[in-house]
């Protein structure tokens, strides 16, 4: 249901179809839009005298085919160029050759003079018709069949502001969801960037202390990885420098994992390899030995087993030391 | 330029600066979460090894600073000083000088020594006594066998570096 807006004398009168009432005639236009509901349709009726009229008789064909044609059949039966102008008919009676109707025809430019001032306050116009006037009494049989037969006589591309209007909605809204995903992004990330640099700051704050402790009175290196990663190989070099094989601490592990049946006849070290070769009662006391080494060196390997003359088993263990 | 238009171009220009600022936050994010692999693998080395890690720092300190006192001494002099004390001048039967090296920082002079005829506690005892004298030593490789004369006896073979 829709507002119609009447233009009575250059004010205009709204009756509502839905509520089925009139409001007071607004004084001028601008007062008018500032009462009008954006989401309902407005239908305008406007003077007749903005209208031009002319009888003819027109093929009998549907309402819609008809309009079409119109501005073919018209040329030339008004002042102005079919093309400056916007038709619609009312059919009065049927002829001998189609309907007898009585055609109306509005200047675009009249017609956009009235539509302009709704479409750019972003109103809905559906339709813009003549007011009812005694002098189409000669034609129209009254009032109320004339508004039924709903003339329009808008310039295609004036209507539709609603469905503008809903596909900017449908627009908005896919922007407003957009920009919220989009927050939500940048809410979350913001929060993880935070909580990284939390822990990071923590993580730097204990390499600092620990790296004071380490080299006290050296500044901390600007760039906490490869800065402090080439203090360390520096100090396990320097260390390297002067540390060689731990002679007595290699012998006191082979000496605290030997158990009884095994004798180690020899022990060359080199670097952080150190190679036993001995003898044992059996195999067995050989494992056993080989298991207690593990408890003191980070690898240890059985390089060989034999059987000696005697029946003992003679071995060969390599052991790597820790670091 | 219409309503519209503007509120089209002032949309799209919010929408394209908060696209920015989640490209700019996710290359942060993971800016920092490369450092902080980066950070945790030191922290886990230096956390995880601390008490080795000091240790290593002052073990080195305290023997850069013997170097000072090792340029002074002779090694030969005494290796042969520190056998007799021990009554191995007998078994000390090779020190041979083989090469010296220099990193720029040290001098390192190596030398083979070659002690037969010692028991396990005389072994050690030297050995122990050698790397606490004036000369700063690093032992390179360690050979001990039992000897064949004697299976309670052990003939060593040492490849040190004297450092000055």
């Amino acid at each position: 249901m829709a507002l119609c807006l009447y233009e009575e004398s250059g004010r205009f009168r709204v009756y509502d179809e839905e509520a089925k009432r009139s409001s007071p005639a607004a004084e001028n236009i601008e007062d008018l839009l500032k009462v009008l509901d954006r989401n309902r349709d407005l239908r305008l009726y406007i003077g007749i005298d903005a209208f031009s009229l002319r009888k003819t008789v027109l093929p009998a064909l549907d309402r819609d085919k008809m309009k079409e044609i119109l501005p073919f059949e018209m040329e030339g039966l008004f002042l102005s160029p079919s093309s400056a102008l916007v038709f619609d008919f009312y059919p009065i009676r049927p002829a001998e050759k189609g309907t007898e109707c009585l055609v109306f025809a509005l200047k675009k430019e009249t017609a956009e003079k009235y539509i302009a001032p709704f479409v750019k306050a972003g109103l809905n116009i559906v339709s813009l018709s003549p007011l009812w006037d005694d002098k189409l009494s000669d034609s129209v049989a009254d009032e109320g069949i004339f508004y039924k037969t709903a003339l329009n006589l808008v310039p295609a591309g004036l209507t539709g502001e609603k469905k503008k209007k809903k596909a900017m909605d449908v627009y908005q809204t896919a922007f407003i969801y957009a920009i919220a995903v989009l927050l939500v992004f940048i809410s979350g990330l913001s929060f993880r960037y935070y909580l990284i640099l939390k822990k990071e700051a923590g993580m730097k704050k204990e390499v600092s202390a620990v790296y004071a402790s380490l080299f006290p009175g050296q500044k901390m290196p600007q760039d906490l990885y490869y800065g402090v990663q080439s203090k360390l190989v520096e100090l396990k070099q320097n260390y390297r420098v002067f540390k060689g094989i731990e002679v007595l601490g290699i012998l006191k592990s082979v000496s605290e994992s030997s158990r009884e049946g095994v004798r180690v006849k020899e022990i060359n070290m080199d670097g952080n390899k150190a190679t036993l070769k001995g003898e044992s009662s059996d195999y067995a006391a050989v494992e056993q030995f080989r298991n207690n080494l593990k408890k003191s060196f980070s690898d240890v390997q059985l390089l060989e087993t034999k059987n000696m003359p005697d029946g003992k088993s003679g071995f060969a263990i390599e052991v790597t030391v820790n670091e | 330029m219409n309503k519209e238009k503007k509120k089209l171009f002032v949309s799209a220009g919010i929408f394209a600066l908060l696209f920015v600022a989640v490209l700019v936050l996710q290359a942060s994010v993971n800016n920092a979460q490369k450092r902080l692999v980066l950070m945790e693998s030191v922290y886990a080395e230096m956390s995880g090894n601390r008490a080795g890690l000091i240790s290593m720092s002052e073990e080195t300190k305290a023997l850069k600073a013997r170097t000072v006192e090792s340029k002074n001494r002779n090694f030969v002099s005494e290796m042969e000083k520190t056998a007799a004390e021990f009554g191995l001048s007998k078994g000390l039967k090779k020190i041979n000088f083989i090469t010296h090296r220099e990193d720029g920082r040290f001098r390192a002079d190596d030398y083979e020594l070659k002690i037969e005829g010692v028991d396990i506690n005389m072994a050690v005892n030297f050995i122990f006594r050698i790397s606490n004298t004036g000369v700063l030593l690093k032992v390179r490789k360690c050979s001990m066998a039992v000897s064949f004369e004697d299976p309670s006896l052990l003939n060593i073979s040492l490849l040190v570096s004297h450092i000055t």
